[in-house]
């Protein structure tokens, strides 16, 4: 018998060595054992492209926040995700963490709320909601449960190429020092006005817009948690370059764009930015249709006055 | 765990490894203990319940074999073992089936009653163990057998972890007197095993779980798709369901090969069946052979002053059983139904078809009922996966609409997923074929140079590794 486990062991030295070298570049701080490559490295690789980016940040988020949970949290997508966590602490009053995930939706963010009031004694919470994504039928991919199944079970860790790919990936990126290789938008074949405006043109221009009672009804349980435990809560609503309203126009989503926003304001108290601030107008503020720069989300975050946070939980 | 999942591979290897060097007296025990803590991890009711379930069992095998001599004590015994027995079943599986089916007969009545379903959880595995132990009882009761009194044993025949969740459903005859064997490692068993377990892995994970994201994705938005994609899910709905349930029987057989235990063979190459009732003798066959041993033969024997009709009925009773065993569904009484219908309808035209087909060039003729047995099987299925029966008529009504082949869209199946489909899809079908042709798959592979076993132990591992969808529970799991 042991001449067959020693085969049988022989025989799987490739996969053992390659478990091990996931386990020394720990791309994602799982079992934060190994400190080989510094956080910023692996951070970085997780953004590397519009691919990886949604499963790669969630995955490294909840497990940071898990690990060293702040009782201050800001939640949504893409948009407020380079939102820094000095500017958040400013708003937030203490230590806070961006929870955002690009190409997350509002499932993703009720899931997210919940993984947080369970990790920890919340105080201030800021949900950054938009409407494109405020529809039954769009992108309904569950990025939560994956990331929850490889931190339940973290053999599952070493079984799994994205994750073999993503130490590579830190690996050759450590090496070369190449910014190019994590910078996502210098990788984007097309410009991304262009690619923006196609896309969104193609979620309005399905005409399958089906109202989310789900998430409608999801929020209302996060807000009345909120209120029942005394946790300020406070909804976003980022502004889009004005002519996003034209193509809501066009596609002939004005009623629905009208109840997103009655909707959001019956469910908590909500800081509208997507009123024609005169930021939206100008062209050179935005990457594209949906997104601020960069250095410009810390400003909008910083409309939010930390009186309108903690008068939050009052006025509801 | 579940089969898959890398805390069951470490279980799985330290209970061989106590196995092999434990007294052999502490085997038996050790397969309880084992078979015990891989349920208790699925469910500690479940677990409870199956206790429960092998202890009445047992107690009625003691009784049937105390009163063997008093035939009507023996008989009343009998029924009441019997009525416990598929009691529990009916109980757990078909209760809620049956209420609404009668709430929705009286409310032709116009008497509304209100539905009153009740909330069960079904014990996994129920309708294999059940069908073990009526055809265990049964064969007590016609004294063909004797009563297994070891209850370690007895409890590994029902318990024994390979073959619980989905079978193959053991014959006593077959599985008692192995249990009894005390075990010496062996090699070959060992490497034959691994060799089954990764074959199994393969179909399951690498091709039946890629199907399913197409066929999962499918039915849930039914209208929402044209004719490509539903004659695409109606061709590969054999396929998954074959690799799927085909694939865990591998597993077992091979965990089991490794215990040093003979499981028995559930599928023959279904996909060379020249006809139904051929397709029938090579799919599910544990199933299929119970049936036939404790239905079918017993209803010919029963009726058989009726002549013809009594096989007739026989046939149609028999796959009824079947098809209600999947679980149940009006979809499945018609399943069975439908099995009935075709296999009677190839036993009174046998000498018309043999007739025409002798005066036709042999090759295209098998080849041609190939694709006819196929096609009626996927046929079949549409009512085998579809959640309701209308959903199965949209489908069929529907299958030829909108077709337009230039704009396939194979629902979260990426480039890569496809090509790994469609090339493992014709692995398994190529290994399959020369099965059928008298040349076993793990004869096959034991025959190759030692380099190309090695690389086709690798791609098949890297492929299941690293390129293995994500794991889906079995769909025989469920019944």
């Amino acid at each position: 018998m042991l001449k067959a486990f020693k085969k049988f062991l022989f025989f799987l030295t490739p996969f053992i060595f390659l478990s091990l070298f996931i386990f020394l570049v720990d791309p994602y701080n799982l079992f934060n054992v190994s400190h080989i490559f510094n956080d910023q490295v692996k951070y970085k690789c997780t953004n590397r492209s519009l691919a990886v980016s949604p499963r790669g940040n969630i995955l490294w988020k909840v497990i940071a926040f898990e690990r060293n949970s702040t009782p201050n949290l800001l939640l949504g997508d893409s948009k407020f995700e380079n939102i820094s966590s000095e500017c958040l602490e400013k708003v937030m009053g203490g230590e806070s963490y961006n929870l955002t995930i690009p190409g997350g939706n509002y499932q993703t963010l009720i899931d997210l709320f919940w993984m947080a009031a369970k990790s920890v004694k919340l105080e201030n919470v800021i949900i950054e909601v938009s409407f494109l994504s405020y529809n039954a039928s769009y992108n309904n991919v569950d990025l939560y449960t994956p990331a929850r199944q490889i931190i339940d079970h973290p053999l599952k860790y070493f079984f799994n190429l994205d994750y073999l790919k993503d130490s590579f990936f830190v690996l050759y990126y450590y090496i070369t020092k190449n910014e190019h290789l994590v910078d996502w938008r210098s990788k984007l074949p097309d410009d991304p006005w262009q690619r923006s405006g196609k896309w969104i043109t193609s979620v309005f221009s399905q005409k399958n817009y089906v109202y989310p009672e789900k998430y409608f009804n999801k929020l209302m349980n996060i807000a009345t948690y909120c209120k029942n435990k005394h946790i300020n809560l406070i909804f976003v609503i980022a502004p889009d370059y004005f002519q996003m309203h034209t193509l809501i126009k066009n596609n002939k989503l004005e009623n629905e764009y009208k109840r997103f926003k009655q909707d959001i304001k019956k469910i908590g108290k909500t800081v509208d930015l997507d009123t024609g601030l005169p930021i939206s107008y100008n062209k050179e503020n935005y990457y594209d249709y949906l997104h601020v720069k960069p250095e410009l989300e810390d400003s909008l975050l910083m409309m939010i006055s930390p009186t309108i946070l903690s008068d939050s939980n009052s006025d509801n | 765990m579940n089969f898959f999942s890398p805390e069951f591979f470490g279980y799985f290897l330290i209970v061989i490894t106590l196995y092999y060097t434990l007294d052999n007296k502490y085997q038996k025990f050790l397969i309880l203990l084992a078979s015990s803590v891989f349920i208790g991890s699925l469910s500690i009711s479940i677990l409870a319940y199956t206790y429960l379930f092998i202890l009445l069992n047992y107690l009625f095998a003691h009784l049937l074999t105390k009163f063997k001599e008093r035939p009507s004590v023996k008989k009343i015994i009998f029924n009441i073992s019997m009525f416990i027995v598929i009691g529990a079943l009916v109980f757990f599986k078909y209760i809620n089936f049956i209420l609404s089916s009668v709430i929705q007969f009286l409310h032709i009545f116009h008497l509304n009653i209100q539905d009153s379903s009740l909330k069960l959880i079904l014990p996994i595995g129920i309708s294999f163990y059940t069908f073990q132990s009526i055809g265990y009882l049964l064969q007590i009761y016609r004294g063909n057998e004797d009563m297994e009194k070891n209850i370690i044993i007895f409890f590994n025949y029902f318990l024994f972890f390979p073959k619980f969740l989905s079978g193959p459903i053991e014959q006593s005859k077959h599985f008692f007197p192995q249990l009894k064997n005390t075990f010496h490692f062996s090699y070959s068993n060992f490497v034959t095993g691994m060799r089954f377990i990764l074959w199994g892995a393969f179909k399951k994970l690498v091709i039946a779980d890629r199907l399913a994201l197409i066929i999962d994705g499918l039915y849930p938005n039914l209208h929402q798709f044209s004719g490509n994609l539903l004659i695409i899910t109606f061709l590969l709905q054999p396929l998954h369901v074959y690799c799927d349930f085909s694939g865990y029987t591998d597993i077992a057989i091979g965990m089991g090969k490794i215990f040093g235990l003979k499981l028995t063979e559930n599928f023959r190459q279904p996909f060379f069946s020249t006809g139904v009732s051929d397709f029938w003798r090579r799919w599910h066959m544990s199933l299929t052979n119970w049936c036939n041993e404790y239905i079918f033969k017993r209803i010919m024997f029963k009726k058989r002053k009726w002549g013809i009709w009594a096989s007739v009925y026989a046939l149609f009773v028999t796959f009824l059983v079947i098809g209600i065993w999947h679980g149940p569904h009006w979809n499945f009484i018609i399943l069975g139904i439908l099995q009935g219908i075709a296999i009677n309808y190839e036993f009174f035209t046998k000498r018309f078809r043999l007739r025409i087909a002798g005066k036709l060039p042999k090759k295209p003729v098998l080849y041609m009922s190939y694709l006819i047995t196929y096609l009626f099987v996927c046929f079949s299925l549409v009512f085998f996966y579809a959640p309701s029966t209308s959903d199965a008529t949209y489908f069929l009504s529907h299958i030829f609409t909108n077709i337009d082949f230039s704009k396939i869209n194979l629902l979260f199946l990426d480039r890569m997923d496809k090509i790994i489909v469609l090339f493992s899809l014709l692995f398994v079908l190529i290994m399959d074929f020369r099965q059928e042709n008298g040349k076993g798959i793990m004869t096959t592979i034991g025959a190759w140079p030692g380099w190309v076993r090695k690389a086709y132990y690798y791609v098949i591992l890297i492929l299941l590794i690293y390129f293995g969808s994500p794991v889906k529970e079995f769909v025989y799991m469920q019944f």
